[in-house]
C-alpha cells in the first residue's frame, strides 16, 4: 500500500518547501518553517523504528531492574527490602505492539527507575549501597546511550 | 500585532504627539518565552518630527515559562541609567487592555543578537575576547545591583536557602507539568540535594538567564545591551556562572564559555571585576542544576504544544533537545 506513511510525510516535507516556502513573505515566518521542516524529518526517522526501540528499550529495562533487584539482594536496609518488594510486582508487558501500549509499558519501567532514585543514585559514594554501585554505573550508561538515540543536534549537545 | 493597535495605543501614551504614525510591524523570531516585536514610529512634536524605533514584548499565549507577569519591565525601570547596559522602558499594558495581551514598550538598542554568529564568524573573531570580557563585567555588575529597588523580585527567605529554595521550585515545574517519568532528573534533583553549595554572602540579583544570545553586540561597542530577564530573581550569584557555562550555550560546538573563552578565564574574569572568590563545588552544582533547569524549561514548552496551548513549532522542536542535556547530566554527576 504505498505510498507508505512516512513516504506521505516526506511528500509533506518536499511539497511544504516547493510551494509554501516562496510564498511567506516575513522573515518570521519563514523562521517558523524551519522547525516545521525539522519535524517533518524527525517524524520519518521515528516511525520506522518506534515501536521496536521500544521493544528494545523494555526488554533492556526488565533486565537492568532484575539485576538491581538482585543487587538490592545484598543490602541491608529497610528501604532496600522495600524496593524488593516493589520490583517483584513489576508492571505487566505490552499486550500487543501498538505505540500506546509500549509506550505506557516503557513509562511505567522509567516511573521504577523514579522511585529508586535515592537507592541508586547514591551508590557510587555510600558504602552501604556498595553492592549497588555497578548498577548504577550500568544504569547511567543506559539512559546516556538511549538519550544519545533519540537526540537531535540543535545546541551544543 | 497591528499597525491600527500600536498607534492607537501610543496616542493614548502620548496625547501631545500629533500626525502619530506606526509603520513596519514585525514579529522576530526567537524569545520563546515572550514574543518580541518591532516598529517604527514617527510623530511630530511642537513642530519638530520625530522618529523612534520601539520593541515590544508580549506575553504569549503558551510559553516556555508558565509565569508570565512583567518582572521583566520591573527590572529594566529599576536599572535604568546604571552602568549596566539596558533599553528605556517606555509603557506597559499590565493587563492587556490594548494589546490584546500584558504588554511593555521599550526603546530599540543598536546591535544584533545571533549567538551562533558571534561565536562561529571569522568577521567577530577579534571582538570575542572584549565580549567576554564585558560579559564577565557586566554580569559583576548585575550582582551589586540594591534587590531592594524591585519589589516584584522573587527571593528566597535568606541566603543559606537560596540553592534549595531553586531545587524546590523546579522540582514542583518538573511534577507540574512532565508526560511522562523523568528518571535522569530524578537523579540529578537526589545529587543536587546531597551537594547543597556554601551560603552567599548575600542575595543579589541573579539574571537567570546570562548567556550569549541574550544580550546584544556590535562591532564598535561590544555588548550594547542585556535581555530577557523574564527568570531573574534574588539569589546566589553562582548560579548566574552556573547557567552561561553549560554545554548548550556554547554554540561554536567546542568547550568555550558561550562560544567566547575558557571557563576558567570567564571565571577569573568574573572574578576580577565582581571581587568574589568563586567555589568551583559551588560552580558545579549550578551547573547541574541550570541543565535541570534548562531541560524542565523545555519539558513545560514540550506541554504546551502538545496539550495545543500554542501553535509555536519552535516549541515543538526544543523537546529533542532534552535528550542531548540528558547525557551532559548524566556525564556530570556521574
Amino acid at each position: 500500500m504505498r505510498p507508505y506513511p512516512e513516504e506521505i510525510v516526506l511528500a509533506l516535507q518536499r511539497g511544504f518547501a516547493a510551494h509554501f516556502l516562496p510564498e511567506l513573505k516575513s522573515s518570521y515566518a519563514q523562521a517558523q518553517f524551519m522547525p516545521a521542516q525539522m519535524l517533518f524529518g524527525i517524524a520519518v526517522r521515528d516511525f520506522d523504528t518506534a515501536a521496536q526501540d521500544l521493544v528494545d528499550a523494555n526488554r533492556d529495562l526488565r533486565a537492568l531492574l532484575a539485576d538491581l533487584d538482585a543487587a538490592l539482594a545484598h543490602v541491608d536496609r529497610d528501604d532496600a527490602r522495600r524496593a524488593r518488594q516493589s520490583l517483584a510486582g513489576l508492571p505487566a508487558s505490552a499486550a500487543d505492539v501498538r505505540l500506546a501500549s509500549l509506550r505506557a509499558e516503557f513509562d511505567a519501567l522509567r516511573q521504577v527507575f523514579c522511585d529508586l532514585t535515592t537507592l541508586v543514585e547514591p551508590a557510587a559514594g555510600d558504602p552501604a549501597l556498595a553492592p549497588v554501585a555497578p548498577l548504577r554505573a550500568r544504569i547511567y550508561a543506559w539512559f546516556s546511550a538511549d538519550a544519545r538515540k533519540r537526540s537531535i543536534p540543535l545546541l551544543n549537545n | 500585532m497591528r499597525e491600527d493597535q500600536l498607534a492607537a495605543y501610543l496616542r493614548e501614551q502620548m496625547p501631545h504627539a500629533a500626525e502619530l504614525r506606526v509603520s513596519n510591524v514585525a514579529r522576530i523570531f526567537g524569545g520563546a518565552s515572550r514574543e518580541t516585536w518591532s516598529f517604527e514610529a514617527a510623530w511630530s512634536e511642537n513642530g519638530a518630527a520625530i522618529q523612534r524605533s520601539f520593541i515590544a514584548r508580549r506575553d504569549p499565549p503558551a510559553s516556555l515559562l508558565s509565569d508570565n507577569d512583567l518582572l521583566e519591565y520591573d527590572i529594566y525601570a529599576a536599572i535604568e541609567g546604571s552602568d549596566i547596559p539596558v533599553p528605556v522602558v517606555h509603557w506597559i499594558d499590565r493587563q492587556g487592555a490594548a494589546l490584546e495581551r500584558p504588554t511593555f514598550i521599550m526603546g530599540r538598542l543598536p546591535g544584533a543578537t545571533d549567538a551562533s554568529a558571534l561565536a562561529t564568524s571569522p568577521a567577530f573573531a577579534g571582538l570575542r575576547p572584549t565580549i567576554a570580557r564585558q560579559k564577565a563585567q557586566i554580569l559583576a555588575r548585575i550582582h551589586d545591583v540594591d534587590i531592594e529597588k524591585i519589589p516584584s523580585l522573587e527571593r528566597p527567605p535568606s541566603p543559606g536557602q537560596s540553592a534549595l529554595y531553586e531545587v524546590e521550585k523546579w522540582e514542583r515545574t518538573m511534577r507540574q507539568d512532565t508526560l511522562e517519568p523523568q528518571p535522569v532528573l530524578e537523579f540529578a534533583f537526589n545529587w543536587m540535594k546531597r551537594r547543597l553549595p556554601p551560603p552567599p554572602e548575600k542575595l543579589v540579583l541573579v539574571h537567570g538567564d546570562y548567556r550569549t544570545g541574550n544580550f546584544l553586540y556590535d562591532q564598535e561597542s561590544g555588548i550594547t545591551g542585556i535581555l530577557d530577564w523574564e527568570m531573574a530573581h534574588a539569589g546566589d550569584p553562582v548560579e548566574d556562572l552556573g547557567w552561561a557555562v553549560i554545554k548548550s550555550w556554547r554554540w561554536a560546538r567546542n568547550d568555550l564559555v558561550g562560544g567566547l573563552c575558557p571557563r576558567e578565564d570567564f571565571v577569573h574574569m568574573y572574578e576580577e571585576a565582581s571581587g568574589r572568590i568563586v567555589d568551583r563545588d559551588a560552580l558545579k552544582f549550578w551547573e547541574v542544576f541550570s541543565n535541570v533547569k534548562f531541560a524542565i524549561i523545555f519539558i513545560t514548552g514540550t506541554k504546551s504544544i502538545v496539550e495545543g496551548k500554542t501553535p509555536d513549532l519552535l516549541l515543538a522542536l526544543t523537546a529533542f533537545v532534552n535528550p542531548g542535556v540528558e547525557v551532559e547530566l548524566l556525564e556530570l554527576i556521574k
